[in-house]
């Protein structure tokens, strides 16, 4: 089934889907409608994408020296020497 | 009583030496992620000084437990969890947010803006433009409560249960925001990428109009 209604039903389980939250029975109908439907494929590869560019994108985190600092000297009073 | 062994006795010689060693690997290992930690750590507690102090515990946790890492096994994941678990000791914290159920209409969004991104040339952003310091700067510039479900779940793999429990909000709400947030980074991709002049397609179109394929009325 390629008809429209098909697309929409499946194209709404995209996320679900794509995170292996969708019941069995759903992710069958998914399935399915993919290996027929280029279109429907499509918008799921283009989220794949996104999920793996974010999934790999360079940590930009919060940390500065001083935490380092202090994280160091918790660790140095269990005996840690930093090499 | 123990007898104290003496430092030049060959035991305690190679104690020694085992716990360089392991100070060695927790340098070159551990160390490097506390970026990543902070940043785990930050997203959980949702407040500065509560989230260094979880980064500190997590590495102290780390430290003692060291000998039972696997090298071979992800130490960013195995940090990770640590940092989680201690978080859930730590909190006595009740849920407050409501759940908004809209999964499938955010999925609709994300095939609306892929045919957005096609109308532009764009359709391969992903895996053919390097967007890995803007996907960053977009991440970081979400709504807090956002901005850590997405963390939390597609950049450090947490389970949409682990971070419900973390964050004390209903799994609907951890849906919810996720599906937003990705929506919200898509969005600040694709306008990143079309002011950068990525675009191949001769004629823009404007975020709505989508091209003339069947999926361009979802």
């Amino acid at each position: 089934m390629t008809d429209r209604s098909t697309c929409e039903t499946v194209v709404r389980q995209l996320w679900q889907y794509l995170d292996g939250d969708v019941p069995p029975d759903k992710r069958a109908l998914v399935q399915s409608h993919l290996e027929i439907c280029v279109g429907c494929a499509s918008h799921f590869e283009f989220a794949r994408e996104f999920l793996n560019a974010v999934a790999s994108a360079p940590v930009d985190g919060p940390a500065d020296d001083e935490l380092r600092d202090r994280v160091l000297v918790a660790l140095a009073g269990e005996g840690f020497k930093a090499h | 009583m123990t007898i104290p062994v003496p430092p030049d006795h060959p035991d305690a010689m190679k104690a020694a030496t085992s716990r360089a060693n392991a100070d060695r690997e927790f340098s070159a290992l551990a160390l490097p992620q506390l970026n990543a930690v902070a940043r785990v750590a930050r997203a959980l507690t949702m407040d500065e000084f509560d989230a260094d102090d979880l980064v500190q515990e997590t590495f102290l946790r780390a430290y003692k437990h060291w000998h039972t890492f696997d090298q071979s096994a992800d130490c960013r994941r195995w940090l990770s969890t640590i940092c989680r678990n201690a978080f859930l000791e730590q909190r006595k914290r009740d849920g407050r947010y409501t759940a908004v159920e809209d999964a499938e209409l955010e999925s609709l969004a994300a095939a609306r803006l892929h045919n957005t991104a096609k109308a532009n040339g764009l359709d391969g952003m992903f895996s053919r433009l390097d967007l890995g310091p803007a996907i960053s700067k977009a991440i970081n510039a979400l709504d807090p409560n956002f901005r850590d479900v997405v963390v939390l779940i597609d950049v450090e793999d947490f389970s949409y249960e682990q971070v419900a429990e973390a964050l004390s909000i209903p799994i609907g709400t951890v849906r919810s925001r996720l599906y937003r947030a990705r929506r919200a980074l898509q969005e600040a991709l694709l306008a990143y990428a079309i002011d950068a002049g990525f675009t191949t397609a001769e004629k823009k179109s404007p975020p709505d109009a989508a091209p003339s394929s069947r999926q361009a009325s979802l």
